[in-house]
């Protein structure tokens, strides 16, 4: 078993300056359910390690999951340098991270009879509100361990618990296809078997009447699905620093301006406790920070990892993100929007005429970079008079990010994770023009 | 080896068990901007048993290959857990076969340096058009080796060469930035990439263009889509329609799915398979030892096919059809598509154009996602025609439908074929798998087309 020390050395000996190793471990155990039964146990354990080199001043990186072979991963390292980019930041010191909330050991116990009964329940209980719906679920248990050592002093580790309990319904009348469900994602335990149940069936009442919406403009609120779905991604490619640095952000050059509506606060929040997109330090073993990118409307940052912020001329900000065969990429560990002030419920009952949207697909297809959102509503309600009349269908959306945020009629106060990584409340958005059938 | 995987095999008591194990190399360079980004190597192996017991899955995969019978246990115990009721999969033929990759230009053989040589030169190209802001290149390449071996007596071996390359030019004027790519793959020529040169001079252009295009504004169009796009448009719009694992199970949606359910029009056929030679979703056998086929999926507009695991079609009283699929070691076989193609009618394009006062005509593709009812995909440039000519450039057109009305709507099918290999699928967390899907010159009639006012 190669310890990444010996890797290291042969690098150094092999002429480079610098070099650094990635550990990456992982034990999955998804137990997973299909047409309202148990169907498949899984146990899935891998495993690789990675070596990254800067050599004559350039970087190179090779991996393999072979822990016996260290002569590849150095050989292919050093041969792929090169040809690599230019180094432009030096490997951190050493550290000693925080310790964080990331590891709840009764997930190691928790038995395959207790996983079932979860996902059985999930289903059980969306069925009991209405027969008809054909589930699939999956209950999750995972265990991940990560290394960093460099060629600096560097030696962090840190191990990670998941579990994640999911349910999705498809209910069909004829060819009409209507997908439900919920789920959730902690490092630690959790049951929200009742929760996930009840949200179900909110959908399957909301949605049990398709009704026609017509084209045009109206506010449309974005529930948190619906904002991680549709709004994350143009946001997320705009405050990338590679993306900055590429020239190819709406917001370069706007830093200290005001880019958003003041109710617009989003923080990169990497240490939430038992957070799955948290960690004590990134993927080149900088320590994490909550850091603001947009305070109060106010551009207030991008992010980097360590060679972009190089090449930027910036300091770091510990978002490096990377597998053990990559080379490091800015990453968002925990997307966080701030909670607003506004009932959703009150919010729905002041809408004259308006869209809920839940779910779209084809939002990353448009011109992301340049902020565009749109698609086609998977999962949407019409309002009329302050009641949600049905689901709407052949609808589909299109607007752009950094106009509608500046067109914010409303920020829930129902803030709430979405899958583990993105915290967000409700949105109720001006400048979202919808094409409908009818 | 070979004595070690049967020995792990024999003995358990389960009704069908499986060993899969396979090692991969892989070379990827990227650039994003004047230099190159990022070039790495990989080297990957493991592998994973599943096994079946009573209708439950147990699966289990690994990177380390010692004890393996002790691996198969588990997945044996774990398919017992889950278990209910029989299964009874659809039968099987052993093989015992040894496939060479297919190659026509092996990229191993191809030096690093000439590599991002080839690659500088398209980054150059792109940076040599005036108002481009920045550039975006992935180019991969990869080796793979799979043995497959199974109780009912199959020891497969396959070899695959897999070339893809992603190149993306960004233009911006002031605040406003496009973007243009094309997404291209091989089954083991590397030769894709020395060909590219003119391609690349239109990605660059065209991002810049498209600062000044226009937008079609919501509503629903006449859009006539070009080979690559129509093969998109079949893989979205229809393709996962077919893949049975959505269906087997769920006797609502197979009322919509009836062989004999008229589709679309005469003059409309649909095939997939993996047994069509060369192309980037061919293979001699599937997953699970099962021989690749040209599977007809709508022949003359009516429904007389779908794609098939061994479970699929065992459930539903069918011929397996050589379409399980795993994208590496670490996933159990699943149903997806191969090469999937509308195959080619008798209207020439320029007919077609002719004959249409008002459209869209809509090239290249950029993405697509389906949810079998509906599918959205976007078309990389697209173009107003207006008294059967193609006018001005557009921009953002994002197109939607249904599934189930949306063929019926392809009034005319051309005379030409081509084929798209840069595509990755995803489903089920399995992306991006290599396919290719490709089709005629298609109008389409009343296909919804999403966008600002």
């Amino acid at each position: 078993m190669t310890d990444p020390s010996e890797l290291i050395g042969l690098a150094l000996a092999a002429g480079a300056e610098a070099a650094d190793v990635m550990v990456a471990e992982s034990d999955e155990t998804p137990v997973g359910f299909e047409a309202n039964r148990l169907k498949t146990i899984e146990s899935k354990n891998s495993r690789a390690i990675g070596l990254r080199v800067i050599k004559d001043g350039r970087l190179g990186v090779a991996a393999a999951t072979d822990m016996d072979n260290p002569r590849f991963i150095v050989d292919s390292a050093i041969e792929v340098s090169a040809f690599g980019a230019k180094a432009a930041f030096t490997l951190p010191p050493a550290v000693i991270p925080p310790s964080m909330d990331l590891v709840d050991p009764s997930l190691d116990d928790l038995p395959l009879d207790a996983m079932v009964q979860v996902g059985q329940r999930m289903i059980d209980g969306v069925r009991a509100v209405n027969p008809d719906v054909l589930c699939e679920a999956g209950v999750v248990k995972a265990r991940s361990r990560v290394r960093i050592v460099s060629s600096t002093g560097l030696d962090v580790a840190y191990d990670k618990t998941t579990y994640a309990t999911s349910v999705s319904g498809t209910l069909i009348r004829g060819t009409d296809i209507l997908y439900v469900g919920e789920g959730e994602a902690s490092c630690r335990s959790f049951d929200a078997v009742d929760w996930i149940i009840d949200e179900t069936r909110i959908q399957l009442e909301r949605a049990a009447r398709n009704v026609s919406i017509r084209s045009g403009t109206m506010p449309v609120l974005f529930t948190h699905s619906g904002v991680a779905y549709a709004l994350a991604g143009p946001l997320l490619s705009a405050l990338n620093g590679r993306t900055v640095l590429q020239g190819a952000s709406p917001l370069v050059d706007r830093i200290g301006e005001t880019v958003a509506d003041t109710r617009i606060s989003v923080i990169d929040d990497p240490l939430t406790a038992w957070g799955p997109g948290s960690s004590p330090v990134d993927d080149e073993g900088l320590p994490t920070r909550r850091r603001a990118v947009i305070e109060d409307g106010v551009l207030a940052g991008f992010y980097y990892d360590l060679q972009t912020a190089g090449l930027a001329g910036v300091d770091p900000t510990g978002n490096g993100a990377r597998s053990p065969g990559t080379l490091a990429s800015p990453s968002i560990h925990a997307l966080t929007f701030a909670n607003g002030t506004d009932s959703v419920d009150d919010l729905i009952r002041d809408m004259d005429e308006g869209l809920i949207v839940e779910l779209v697909i084809g939002a990353g297809q448009g011109n992301v970079l340049g902020g565009d959102f749109g698609g086609n509503v998977v999962l949407g309600y019409k309002v009329e008079k302050g009641e949600i009349t049905g689901r709407v269908k052949d609808t589909m959306i299109a607007g752009n990010v950094w106009s509608s945020l500046r067109q914010v009629r409303a920020v829930g106060n129902d803030g709430r994770w979405v899958g583990g990584s993105f915290y967000t409340p409700s949105l109720l958005l001006d400048g979202v023009t919808i094409a409908s059938k009818g | 080896m070979r004595d070690v995987v049967e020995a792990a095999l024999a003995g358990h008591r389960a009704d069908y068990i499986e060993i899969r194990l396979e090692r991969s190399e892989a070379t990827r360079i990227s650039y994003r901007g004047r230099d190159l980004e990022e070039i790495g190597k990989t080297a990957s192996s493991g592998g994973n048993v599943r096994a079946l017991v009573n209708g439950g899955w147990g699966f289990v995969s690994f990177n380390d290959l010692g004890d393996l019978r002790a691996k198969v246990a588990t997945a044996v115990e774990e398919a017992r857990l889950a278990a209910s009721a029989p299964l009874v999969m659809a039968p099987a033929q052993p093989f015992m076969d040894i496939v060479p990759a297919t190659i026509v230009k092996d990229p191993r053989l191809v030096s690093l340096a000439d590599k991002k040589g080839r690659l500088d030169q398209f980054n150059e190209i792109i940076w040599s058009t005036p108002s481009i802001q920045s550039s975006s290149i992935r180019y991969g390449d990869s080796w793979r080796e799979t043995i497959f071996a199974s109780t009912i007596g199959s020891w497969i071996q396959q070899e695959r060469v897999d070339v893809t390359a992603n190149i993306g030019a960004i233009a911006r004027r002031g605040d406003e930035v496009e973007q243009s790519m094309i997404s291209v793959g091989s089954l083991g020529d590397y030769g894709l990439i020395d060909g590219l040169d003119d391609e690349v001079r239109g990605v660059a252009t065209r991002a810049v263009q498209l600062l000044d295009a226009s937008y079609p504004g919501p509503g629903e169009q006449t859009v006539i889509m070009d080979p690559i796009l129509s093969g998109v448009f079949v893989h979205e719009a229809f393709g996962h329609l077919s893949e049975s694992d959505f269906l087997y199970e769920n006797p609502r949606m197979q009322e919509n799915m009836v062989l004999g359910t008229r589709f679309g029009q005469p003059h409309l056929n649909i095939v997939d398979g993996a047994a069509i030679p060369g192309l980037r979703g061919s293979y001699r056998y599937d997953e699970e030892g099962t021989p690749a086929q040209r599977t007809d999926l709508i022949r003359e507009g009516v429904l007389v096919g779908r794609l098939h695991s061994r479970e699929t079609a065992g459930v539903m009283g069918e011929q397996p059809t050589g379409n399980a699929r795993a994208i590496n070691y670490r996933y159990p076989p699943i149903v997806r598509m191969t090469n999937t193609i509308i195959e080619p009618g008798t209207t020439s394009f320029e007919d077609m154009l002719a004959d249409t006062p008002d459209g869209i005509y809509a090239r290249n593709w950029y993405g697509g996602t389906t949810t079998m009812e509906m599918f959205t995909f976007s078309a990389g440039e697209a173009y107003r025609i207006r008294n059967g000519k193609v006018e001005e450039l557009l921009r953002g057109v994002v197109l939607s439908g249904n599934l189930f009305s949306t063929l019926g709507n392809i009034d005319a099918i051309g005379n030409d074929l081509l084929m798209n290999e840069g595509g990755g699928c995803g489903k089920g967390g399995q992306m991006p798998l290599p396919v290719s899907n490709g089709g005629p010159h298609i109008r389409i009639q009343q296909c919804m087309v999403g966008g600002r006012q």
